[in-house]
């Protein structure tokens, strides 16, 4: 369990924007962030829909010398810059010396570039110079050591790189870190941009959509997206709890052991039993659940066969975000964690878009449209495909506030 | 809080493949280094690095079946680890492990992930970029995915506990061993299998060999003369448990580990600090929490990479924290070469053996003291010297630091 570990800002950009108001709108109206592809961005292939930022980074970043940058370091420039504004006034951020960080990231856009670069051009005419910060964006933890150079941070710093998962195993990370008392806060988030070779990826997994929560691609497969979302992370004193947008409570995980492509639904509902006994909480005492469905059909079947075999016929207010803005990978669960505080913070629960056609939504709880939901205990699901499942588990303490 | 054991070591190296022959080569300063042969260099200014030759062969830490397969990090990092598990006396008649819940935490900055992309480019008959870019298609969501060496090693040994890979350059393989000591420090769980996996990669050595930071000839760390870096690859593991874990086994423990720092250099994305900043604050940070003073510590592990700036930064560093007079310190890559995501595991498996054994093994290839690195580098012939703790420090592009402190195994 973690003690008095809280999230205390946020930051999220998402092709839905990154204008808390404008997003906390978008989900009341339920807008949609999804469009397609340009015509020639995928060779060959027809365009497909994909959860693209229509945001100028460099233009809102201001200033020069980004063109070398890759556009998941501009978006975590961008998320904590946004951050560190709305935590100008607390005082732990004023002394960064012993402030971390840690991203959940993977370099796959700056790899493929750099290979495709590297193979065509700067092997077969033997150069013998490259330019050195494209050469060090292949590195996972670019990003992570970009922030910390900006913010002058120079606590423990973490690259987290586990595929579905990285972002609720960087909030693992961090809320560990804070416990031993290895820094006063933390910046933890996760990053991921799309690519040409990610969107085929993900176009190209099995996603028949039998048995899928979220709907899919025309031809089968998962729609894509990118964003970043950052969060800060603090172990707070009696006297500073009013300040707890959010406490983190427990954490779990599963690895599906057996051979691949067997049903993982034991794995998530392990996972959930391993995050409520960190929390010290039961079943029931969860108000709302943040589904890691995507549209994969093995993913999102796992994962409703979980939660029904949990909550029987009791399943809580939930919630499949990626209908709205895709499935963002390393980034996609940080990304639920703080629209999960948010939203929930108004007293209220998007509505899940893109539901699969004929998805008994009401069986899994699923919202359809904005509801009320009081504040309390979220359990945040991310799956790894067949493989990892990770739960995380927030509480929102319960104030006066609005509701939709 | 709970205090943490190193209760297994395993490794395979270009100087051995396991643990005991690796120690022996390193002890009496046999270089690892030799042409490459992974792939040609014949348009690049360095050709040799320190190759992991003849693996697998048959090893008792692997099946007939899979020593069967082509050489990749999953089999480096699963022989470590079983070898590891099994000096801990975790390890099964099946080769898994004996804990069903254990954790493993690993540090790998391209994982199997990008030689496997550089195989699969290779054996391309066209060098357009289009038709490079779309043969990374297939491997993106697949089995051969950065992080899947995590999982099959998960699989392999039947660890069903908290698994992470962490990703943070050079320095990633220690802050994957200290993360999961400060898991066991703080009782979310009793062991972890934990290290750092990384093989050669034909583009990452071509993209240094660009920046100029190959070494031609030799890795000579702290001599006046250095030249650079010279690559290496490999993998070693760690097992570590609590306290209580280690009583209740009646395990007999290697060492302890005593504390950890870590930090940020927040200097620069590819230059350290000029002055050590970053790694002096980890330094002092592992003292810090091992409640240890720095005249307490009878050995430094460097991260030592031969490069003119890493080396002279780093003895700022070490003068900062320890004075005028730092213990004697000792750079492995110069035999082993820097295997970037494993080289800072490595280095802490070598701390562990100096604690362990007495004995500091040499830093080779040294020949002219540089006035910028006034240190004792235990130059060309190892040492015997009773070592209660010893300290290992760590960097990486983008300033991640790391230092860890390895103590007796009273318990």
């Amino acid at each position: 369990m973690f003690e008095s570990i809280a999230i205390t800002g946020i930051s999220l950009i998402s092709a839905l924007g990154d204008d808390p108001a404008a997003l906390l709108a978008a989900w009341h109206d339920g807008t949609s962030g999804l469009s397609p592809t340009g015509v020639d961005e995928l060779p060959g292939q027809a365009p497909v829909l994909c959860g693209r930022i229509n945001l100028d980074f460099t233009q809102r970043l201001g200033g020069t010398g980004w063109r070398h940058y890759t556009r998941s370091s501009l978006m975590a420039t961008l998320a904590c810059r946004n951050l560190m504004t709305s935590l100008a006034d607390a005082s732990v951020w004023k002394q960064r010396e012993e402030i971390g960080i840690c991203l959940g990231y993977n370099a796959d856009a700056s790899i493929h570039l750099f290979f495709s670069s590297f193979f065509s051009t700067l092997k077969t005419k033997s150069y013998r110079w490259i330019n050195p910060t494209s050469f060090l964006n292949i590195s996972n933890n670019a990003p992570a050591s970009l922030l910390s150079l900006q913010h002058q941070c120079r606590g423990p710093i973490f690259t987290v790189t586990t595929g579905f998962a990285s972002g609720l195993d960087a909030l693992n990370l961090s809320a560990t870190v804070l416990q031993g008392g290895h820094a006063p806060a933390m910046l933890v988030g996760a990053c991921q941009e799309i690519n040409p070779e990610l969107l085929e990826s993900f176009a190209n997994l099995p996603g028949e959509n039998n048995g899928g929560i979220l709907g899919s691609l025309p031809r089968g497969g998962v729609i894509a997206g990118e964003g970043c979302a950052m969060l800060s992370l603090e172990k707070l004193s009696p006297s500073d709890h009013g300040r707890a947008r959010a406490w983190v409570l427990g954490y779990g995980e599963a690895l599906n052991l057996p051979d691949q492509n067997t049903d993982a639904s034991a794995a998530v509902a392990l996972a959930v039993q391993n995050a409520l006994a960190d929390a010290q909480i039961r079943l029931e005492d969860i108000h709302a659940v943040f589904l890691s469905a995507n549209g994969n059909n093995l993913q999102d079947t796992a994962e409703a066969t979980a939660l029904r075999g949990l909550f029987g016929r009791r399943c809580p207010p939930a919630v499949a975000l990626k209908g709205a803005w895709g499935e963002c990978y390393h980034a996609g669960s940080a990304m639920s964690a703080a629209a999960a505080v948010l939203c929930l913070e108004k007293g209220f629960l998007p509505p899940t878009l893109n539901l699969a056609p004929g998805y008994d939504a009401e069986a899994l709880g699923l919202s359809t449209r904005p509801q009320t939901v009081p504040a309390g205990n979220i359990l945040l699901l991310s799956l790894d495909r067949d493989k990892k499942a990770v739960a995380l588990i927030l509480n929102l303490p319960r104030k006066d506030r609005a509701v939709c | 809080m709970e205090d943490v054991y190193v209760t297994g070591l395993g490794i395979v190296s270009p100087l051995g493949h396991d643990t005991p022959a690796f120690w022996e080569a390193l002890v009496q300063g046999i270089s690892g280094v030799g042409p490459v042969t992974r792939f040609e260099t014949d348009w690049l200014a360095a050709h040799i690095a320190a190759e992991i030759r003849d693996f697998p062969k048959p090893s008792p830490f692997l099946t007939p079946e899979e020593a069967q397969n082509p050489f990749a990090g999953e089999w480096l990092i699963l022989s470590a680890g079983r070898e590891a598990l099994k000096q801990a006396g975790l390890l099964t008649e099946k080769k898994q492990s004996s804990k069903p819940d254990l954790e493993i935490i690993l540090g790998s900055n391209q994982g199997d992930f990008v030689p496997q992309l550089e195989k699969r480019v290779r054996a391309l008959e066209t060098t357009e970029a289009s038709a490079i870019r779309r043969a990374m298609v297939p491997m993106m969501l697949s089995e051969s995915a950065f992080h899947e060496l995590l999982l099959k090693l998960a699989r392999r040994l039947n660890a069903g506990g908290v698994e992470c890979i962490l990703s943070n350059a050079c320095s990633t393989g220690a802050y994957a061993i200290s993360l999961a000591a400060e898991r066991i420090r703080q009782g979310k769980t009793e062991a972890v299998l934990c290290g750092g996996v990384e093989i050669l990669s034909e583009v990452v050595y071509a993209g240094f060999s660009c920046l100029r930071a190959l070494a031609p000839a030799c890795c000579q760390p702290f001599d006046l003369h250095r030249q650079g870096i010279v690559f290496g690859e490999a993998a070693a593991a760690f097992m570590l448990e609590s306290k209580s874990s280690v009583l209740a086994r009646g395990a007999q423990p290697l060492a302890k580990i005593a504390g950890w720092g870590w930090s940020s250099d927040a200097h620069h994305l590819s230059a350290p600090h000029p002055e050590g900043r970053g790694m002096a604050l980890a330094l002092q940070r592992a003292l810090k929490l091992s409640g240890l003073k720095p005249g307490q510590i009878d050995c430094l592990v460097a991260h030592g990479t031969g490069t003119l700036s890493n080396d002279r930064v780093e003895a700022a560093a070490f003068l900062e924290v320890f004075g005028k007079n730092p213990p004697p310190v000792t750079a492995p890559k110069s035999m082993v070469g820097h295997s970037m995501g494993a080289a800072s595991a490595v280095e802490a498996l070598v701390g562990v053996k100096i604690v362990e054994r007495g004995i500091i093994p040499p830093t080779m290839n040294f020949q002219t003291p540089d006035p910028d690195c006034p240190l004792d580098c235990v130059p060309n012939t190892a040492r015997r010297r009773a070592v209660t703790y010893c300290q290992t420090n760590a960097s990486s592009f983008g300033g991640n630091n790391v230092s860890i402190i390895f103590g007796p195994p009273e318990l």
